[in-house]
């Protein structure tokens, strides 16, 4: 998982903001004009370009309200609204935005792929390039093979993934979630989460609005959490949720008489001061359990009329040339020799959502998991310089601990993983 | 079921891809061509029947009357020939052009285009299945001697497939990646697959291919055109715009309502184009639908055209064994023709109206001071004392007589053709077992016998272009009574009552245009309205949801059509008294009325289904006319939907 914390003495002007909101109040009145509700109250923040942000709090926050004013859908009360530094009724800039309802409100008449078409149409996309988004776009989300039923026969979760996929048919800059989850099964939802880091590797700037904590936690770079249409907290996962006073270790698992040495090495380096405080055995999660079990059903290729395993990641919002564009670039390629070297190949597509993608995508895309670089991106989505993989931070825990245990380890593997650098 | 839609959908995907148009395309030249070819060998090959066998007295000139004057004949009477064998050409043309053998081949080749079209259309497949279905359902009941249902099934698939094709047609026109574009694309998909608009479709259709049956065939076949026309237009007209106002409110609304517009608006979607996307579905739909039924009736009229008239033998027309009915149904139903009334010779501006007005306001007030004292009672005295002037002037004592002018008749001279003067005669209580007998004088020519009149229906003379002056005035003096040759001058006998004319009881026609070019422009008209329908549909949704939306957009709809007949109400509606007593509660509302009938005049005084059944021209003028009245409020509507749609805040409180 990915993070990316600002850096603050960076010397680099600092870029405009996709959206700029300043003491934003949004009232709600009656028909005899009084107040009724105040869903957002003097709200004030930013979300920076390419960065995932999230938009945190219990129902009724004012997350879907701040959402519909910056996309017009309302009109603030008072406070100034900038969306790409335009209001948000600006028609030009919403050809850079996709936009995901808290539900997917579909024409019930259309099929998916009309659904997909009509929306394409509305950015203008030429006929080829429609085509071709369209037929990623129903892979990537798993209803290629469904794609002629109306709407109206999909269910819950199927609506859900044509209304994601029209968020991304115009490939916006500039991305608003909300609810994305909302419906889905563990596999998609874990789809969803997998299509924001990519999208983030890619530069896109992402508004994620969400009450199911996990979703945001594992690919937020920075959120705002309101309640009361007021905000409460602000800043980046690791500011927000890092607990300074405790360190955790994983490791195979360890008998008795391992912990209590393990203790005994603790106390001995800080003089009594610190101790193992709780020993407990990971579970497995119930996603990774019910992820397993499905990948197995798969595997024995058991019929489904729903939704099928979502494809990959549709090629044009992983930053591929599309059409002729794709064609053009093969044929130059044929009659002369590239001017400049030839770029690396491009990371495969994103694993199918097992557990270990993104170690299996790192692993073929040729580095190491966490090095920070994104692979192969396009220069526009060169920008943002460090979004390490998530994993223990190694720099912050005194490694001699684990390599004294490690040497001493009777079970240790015969070669022990290299040390960090 | 599933697996029916998917077959259906599969058969779609083939009769849409390429391939198959190609290979279709190629199968249906063959088809026609040999066709044709087979038929032209056929009607040239010796011994095949000769056109002219068929309707022999269609096709040879009109003979000379029998007993032609043995004297030379005197201008007045070569030009009163001359008229008449004008007449008998048109009467001769159109017999001509029904037996043409021409039209076979033309109607082969056309019908393989019509093919070819609905092929690269995209409906190769569905056709087929239409014409197979047609078979399967109508050969048992033809068989059976189930002669209106096998019509009805027939008309049924004929009208939804040129429906289907219209619509095909529509969607690729409006397959362009703009936005406009889609959303009236989307609109049509909606029109098909919505419950709100597929029920008035089937109402249309279902009712379109009934009304034939509903036709007696003991009625003389102008009237049997004249109902075809009026509720195959009219009501065709009236579900359209019931459908258009309906279907667009429910497009707009609940498309707010259900917050698909959220995905919409959220796209680069100016507020204009949504609205203009909305109209145009909207007004796309209702062209579909109009070329349907406008195509239909007019197809089915030509049809009802070939049927024996009153009084005839199937197969055998000519001028010369012509019957009434069918002259009066080529002549002043299937006609356009242009209405003249009389003039007046006094206007309520006139001097010496007002001055005849001025003394009797001055006698009133000998006797009530306060006569005709406010400007309104004043007004209502004004106009009731030029009313009864008007009446008096359309109403002849028992014996009298009066001169009515008709001017502008420059046109009907040129064209040298018979013109017809309508009447309709309204005397005591129009007691439908009395006759009256009138004596018509034109151009001091009287035209005997006097006539024996039926009172209360309308009723025509045909008059020759020559009674027209060089200035293009036909003067015509009607007597209230019989007048009769004796010895030594005419004898007076007179009428019962007086008898009277209503307003537009009076009036000259003449031919000024085709029925068919007349047709278009009526069907186009009715079209204009429509699309002014849409967007005053699409406005009104905009701000207001769906049932009160619908009950504004229907209701101005109702008092737009209903403005002429309002208009002759508020002639009678005074806040004024007889004793010149103010109600005054009644000015509001005439304030209304007056409102409503100027805003709307325009519009009804369109009358294109009136015009129509009447054999009535909607000339290019008046047509044009209508057009740019009914684009400007089409467009001021327009206008006003953008600065309400700008100013509106599509979602709502989440927790609402």
């Amino acid at each position: 998982m990915t993070r990316a914390s600002p850096n603050p003495a960076s010397t680099l002007p600092r870029p405009d903001p996709v959206v700029a909101c300043q003491g934003l109040t949004k009232v709600f009145k009656d028909f005899w004009m009084r107040d009724r509700a105040r869903a957002v109250d003097n709200l004030t923040f930013e979300v920076r370009p390419r960065e995932v942000f999230g938009l945190l709090g219990p129902n009724g926050s004012g997350k879907s309200t701040t959402i519909k004013l910056l996309l017009g859908l309302l009109k603030p009360t008072s406070g100034r609204i900038a969306v790409f530094g335009k209001p948000p009724t600006d028609v030009a800039t919403k050809k850079r935005i996709g936009y995901l309802p808290e539900e997917s409100y579909l024409y019930p008449f259309l099929n998916a792929r009309e659904t997909l078409d009509y929306y394409g149409k509305l950015f203008e996309l030429d006929s080829k390039v429609r085509r071709r988004r369209v037929d990623e776009l129903l892979e990537m989300v798993g209803l290629a093979s469904a794609q002629f039923r109306v709407v109206r026969e999909y269910s819950k979760g199927m609506q859900r993934r044509i209304g994601i996929a029209q968020a991304l048919i115009n490939d916006p800059d500039f991305l608003i979630l909300d609810e994305p989850t909302t419906g889905l099964d563990p596999i998609g939802t874990r789809q969803i989460k997998d299509l924001i880091l990519e999208l983030g590797r890619r530069g896109k700037t992402i508004l994620l609005s969400s009450h199911l904590l996990a979703d945001v936690e594992d690919v937020v770079d920075r959120m705002v959490i309101l309640y009361g249409g007021r905000t409460r907290a602000e800043g980046s996962c690791e500011d927000l949720l890092e607990s300074s006073t405790r360190t955790a270790v994983e490791a195979d698992t360890l008998d008795d008489a391992t912990v209590a040495e393990i203790d005994r090495v603790i106390r001995a380096r800080s003089g009594g001061a610190k101790a193992i405080v709780k020993v407990s055995r990971p579970r497995q999660t119930l996603e990774e359990l019910f992820l397993k079990i499905v990948e197995q059903a798969r595997a024995e290729r058991l019929e489904t009329s729903g939704a099928q395993h979502g494809g990959a990641t549709a090629s044009f919002l992983r930053g591929e040339p599309e059409g002729d564009a794709l064609i053009g670039h093969l044929v130059r390629a044929a009659d002369e020799p590239p001017l400049t070297p030839v770029a690396p190949p491009l990371p495969a597509p994103a694993a199918p959502a097992g557990p270990d993608a993104s170690i299996i995508e790192s692993l073929t895309s040729g580095g190491p998991p966490d090095n920070g670089a994104p692979p192969a991106p396009r220069p526009a989505a060169a920008a943002p310089a460090h979004k390490p993989q998530k994993k223990l931070d190694t720099r912050e825990v005194d490694l001699s601990v684990i390599d004294s245990l490690v040497e001493r380890d009777a079970d240790a593997p015969a070669t022990p993983p290299e040390r960090p650098a | 079921m599933t697996k029916l839609r998917l077959f259906f959908g599969a058969a779609d995907r083939l009769q849409q891809s390429t391939a198959f148009k190609i290979v279709a395309s190629i199968v249906l030249l063959v088809a026609a061509i040999g066709a044709i070819a087979a038929y032209s060998i056929a009607a040239t090959a010796p011994g095949a029947l000769a056109p002219g066998d068929r309707a022999p007295a269609a096709t040879t000139p009109a003979a000379p009357p029998a007993a032609a004057p043995a004297q030379p004949e005197s201008e007045q009477e070569r030009i009163q020939r001359s008229a008449r064998e004008a007449g008998q050409r048109i009467l001769q043309d159109i017999i001509d052009r029904r037996s043409s053998p021409a039209n076979v081949a033309v109607g082969m080749a056309m019908l393989a285009a019509l093919a070819l079209v609905v092929v690269w259309l995209g409906l190769g497949l569905t056709y087929l299945a239409l014409i197979a279905g047609a078979v399967v359902v109508v050969t048992p009941l033809w068989l059976l001697g189930l002669e209106g249902p096998a019509q009805l099934v027939l008309g049924v698939i004929a009208l939804t497939a040129s429906f289907t094709a219209i619509m095909q047609g529509l969607r690729l026109l409006l397959s362009g990646s703009y936005p406009v574009l889609a959303i009236a694309r989307n609109m049509l998909a909606e029109a098909v697959r919505m419950k709100v608009s597929l029920i008035f479709l089937v109402i249309l259709i279902f009712g379109l291919a009934a009304l034939p049956l509903l036709l007696d065939p003991e009625n003389p076949l102008r009237y049997r055109v004249q109902t075809f026309l009026s509720y195959g237009v009219g009501g065709s007209y009236w579900i359209i715009a019931t459908l258009t106002v309906f279907f667009c409110v429910a497009s707009v609304a609940f498309e707010q309502r259900d917050k698909q517009i959220w995905q919409t608006m959220t796209k680069p979607v100016a507020p204009w184009q949504y609205l203009a996307g909305k109209w145009l579905g909207g007004a796309a739909l209702s062209a579909a639908l109009m070329v349907v039924c406008a195509a239909g009736v007019f197809l089915f009229t030509e049809y009802l055209r070939r049927q024996p008239a009153f009084g005839e033998q199937p197969g055998i027309v000519s001028v010369e064994n012509m019957s009434a009915d069918r002259k009066i149904l080529e002549t002043q139903v299937l006609a356009a023709r242009r209405a003249v009334g009389f003039e007046l010779p006094l206007s309520m501006q006139d001097p010496e109206f007002t001055a005849w007005a001025g003394l009797y306001i001055e006698d009133g007030r000998k006797i009530d001071p306060d006569f005709a004292g406010d400007a309104a009672s004043l007004d209502k005295v004004v106009t009731d004392l030029y009313k009864g002037w008007q009446q008096a002037y359309r109403t002849i004592s028992p014996g009298e007589s009066r001169v009515y002018v008709f001017k502008g008749l420059g046109e009907a001279k040129r064209r040298n053709q018979p013109i017809t003067l309508k009447f309709r005669v309204d005397a005591g209580g129009n007691m439908p077992d009395q006759l009256y007998r009138i004596t018509f004088e034109a151009s001091g020519i009287l035209i005997l016998p006097p006539r024996e009149v039926t009172l209360g229906p309308t009723q025509t003379l045909d008059l020759y272009p020559t009674l027209i002056t060089d200035e293009g005035e036909l003067v015509l003096g009607v007597h209230n009574g019989a007048l009769e040759p004796i010895a030594d001058g005419w004898l007076m006998r007179p009428n019962p009552e007086h008898v009277s004319f209503p307003a537009d009881g009076l009036e000259v026609y003449f031919p000024a245009g085709t029925y068919q070019a007349n047709f278009f422009r009526v069907a186009l008209i009715l079209w204009i309205k429509l699309a002014f329908l849409a967007m005053l549909a699409v406005t009104a949704a905009t701000f207001l949801s769906f049932p009160v939306a619908s009950l504004v957009a229907f209701s101005t709809f109702v008092i737009a059509e209903g403005t002429g007949y309002l208009s002759n109400a508020l002639e009678y509606y005074h806040a004024a008294d007889a004793a010149g007593q103010i109600e005054y509660w009644k000015i509001p509302v005439r304030a209304v009325g007056l409102v409503i009938t100027w805003m709307f005049k325009n519009y009804a005084s369109l009358q294109p289904t009136t015009r129509l059944v009447d054999g009535r021209l909607l000339d290019w003028g008046h047509f044009a006319w209508g057009i740019g009245v009914l684009t400007v409020w089409t467009g001021a509507l327009f206008g006003a939907g953008i600065v309400i749609f700008r100013r509106r805040e599509l979602a709502t409180y989440s927790g609402q």
